[in-house]
């Protein structure tokens, strides 16, 4: 049932009249979240920076129409820079948040074994002295 | 095969979630077929009946249901259980809708993609609730079996009392355009919105009710209700997070259900409209196409003014929409708990059979 309806009169009026004409979501102003704040909790901090290793290069242009076209000639200019620049930095991060995922992971496995090997030994000390 | 049991994790287990209740859902088609089985997560809502992920004992007999919708340690644990394993993919949102309004759920999502090509190669058999999440798992370089199931959903929880106040309040005589699901930019609730806009100047008694929780996406909510203030627009209500009667409530004053969504692993709220004979409008995108099938409309995209028209084509023209419920009913069946659990009991008990190890 995708059924194609044709609009009405009245909804070309309202294209005619209306579209265009009324604001658009992007123009809406909105509060920013505050600045990422650096966990703690170590897995936390790799799970962030993960999540925040890949630059991307060009932002979301917003605003209206003149504005667009200023900041996309902006970006224009400073593509020879900014796009190897982000590149770089981009194998940077992926080669870290990597290396500290694997790191992390060690240490958990290294850590759930010094635990066992401390039970044990303290299983050991028991057995050889009956306590 | 002695003392197997069949465990489902889960990252969280929350009142009302479409996870948590797949899950529970899951553990009675699991107990129906005589088997043991237990729900663990890593978080849990007080009161649930689940257990905490520490207390999980698991042995190489024993099987793992795990449930992936998010990003969570977990996705880097399992793969050490010496268990055989299953997973159930419910899709994740993708990170980009959440970088302008909220770093955690940023964070975390990303942290669910990396955790769901993390585990590529752990799984036996992995059951996907849509044709759309299974294209995802291989594009994530799953090599196992993918089977699709749709969600399980017991649909005679629907039959039970709605919340009287809703009713009362909204059953005059407007137009009631509804959304159900939380206020996530994924949802794009400002194209509901706009389109709002565009039906009201067409029927001015027309009332648009976007049910669901903000919880986490405040700053989205706050520049959603900027945009209606800006559109000058009456009777655009939020509702906030609902009790179960109220949503039942909800569905039940509809005249239309409509969904922008871009991005949805399954959309259990299109079966909710089809079951409470309440006609869908949604956008092609993500899973929404295979859940509606040949019901419901369709829209190739999110021009609001032809969807404002097709509001107003199908409020106003009683055999349009009787045709339209009709194809909607007829696609419901698919979704019975019936089939559905039929399609996950085989599965099951292939997969304990050895069919996909």
């Amino acid at each position: 049932m995708n059924n194609s309806i044709n609009t009405e009169k009245i909804m070309s009026r309202i294209r005619r009249e209306l579209n265009g004409k009324i604001p658009d979501f992007e123009d809406i102003p909105y509060k920013k979240p505050s600045g990422t704040e650096i966990p703690a909790n170590p897995d936390k901090a790799i799970r962030n920076a993960g999540a925040y290793s890949y630059v991307h290069p060009y932002r979301l242009f917003t605003g209206n129409k003149f504005k667009i076209l200023i900041k996309k000639s902006i970006r224009k200019v400073l593509d020879f820079y900014i796009v190897p620049l982000t590149e770089e930095q981009n194998n940077f991060n992926a080669s870290t948040v990597s290396a500290l995922t694997s790191m992390r992971n060690t240490q958990k496995k290294l850590i759930e074994r010094i635990e066992k090997l401390e039970q044990e030994n303290k299983r050991l000390i028991q057995d050889l002295y009956g306590e | 095969m002695n003392d197997m049991k069949i465990i489902q994790l889960l990252p969280t287990v929350s009142y009302g979630d479409a996870v948590s209740n797949y899950a529970f859902e899951i553990e009675k088609v699991i107990k129906s077929m005589e088997l043991d089985t237990e729900i663990y997560a890593e978080i849990s809502e007080k009161n649930v009946p689940v257990k905490n992920v520490s207390e999980m004992h698991i042995s190489e007999n024993d099987v793992l249901i795990y449930h992936m919708s998010t990003g969570s340690e977990l996705n880097f644990r399992i793969d050490n259980f010496p268990c055989r394993k299953i997973m159930i993919h419910h899709n994740i949102t993708p990170p980009e809708f959440f970088r302008p309004y909220n770093h955690e759920l940023f964070a975390l999502t990303s942290y669910g993609y990396t955790g769901l090509e993390h585990l590529n190669s752990t799984f036996n058999l992995c059951i996907a609730d849509s044709e759309y999440n299974k294209n995802q798992l291989i594009e994530y370089g799953y090599k196992c079996n993918i089977k699709v199931c749709p969600v399980l959903i017991n649909f005679s929880k629907y039959k039970s009392v709605p919340d009287i106040s809703v009713m009362k309040r909204y059953s005059d005589n407007f137009t009631n355009i509804i959304f159900v699901g939380r206020i996530a930019p994924n949802k794009k609730h400002e194209d509901i919105i706009k389109t709002f806009y565009f039906y009201k100047k067409i029927n001015p008694k027309a009332r648009l009710i976007l049910v669901g929780s903000w919880n986490g996406t405040e700053i989205y909510y706050e520049r959603l209700k900027k945009y209606v203030e800006t559109l000058g627009i009456d009777d655009v209500i939020f509702t906030g997070h609902v009790k179960f009667s109220e949503i039942i409530s909800y569905y039940r004053i509809a005249d239309v259900f409509l969904c922008m969504s871009r991005h949805e692993g399954f959309c259990v709220p299109l079966l909710e409209s089809m079951f409470f004979n309440v006609p869908v409008i949604a956008v092609n995108a993500g899973a929404v196409p295979e859940t509606l099938g040949n019901s419901g409309i369709l829209l190739p995209d999110s021009d609001p003014i032809r969807t404002a028209g097709i509001i107003h084509k199908i409020v106003t023209n009683q055999n349009l929409r009787r045709n339209i419920v009709r194809s909607q009913r007829i696609r419901l069946r698919d979704f019975s708990y019936g089939k559905t659990s039929g399609i996950l009991k085989n599965l099951l008990t292939n997969f304990l059979k050895g069919e996909y190890t």
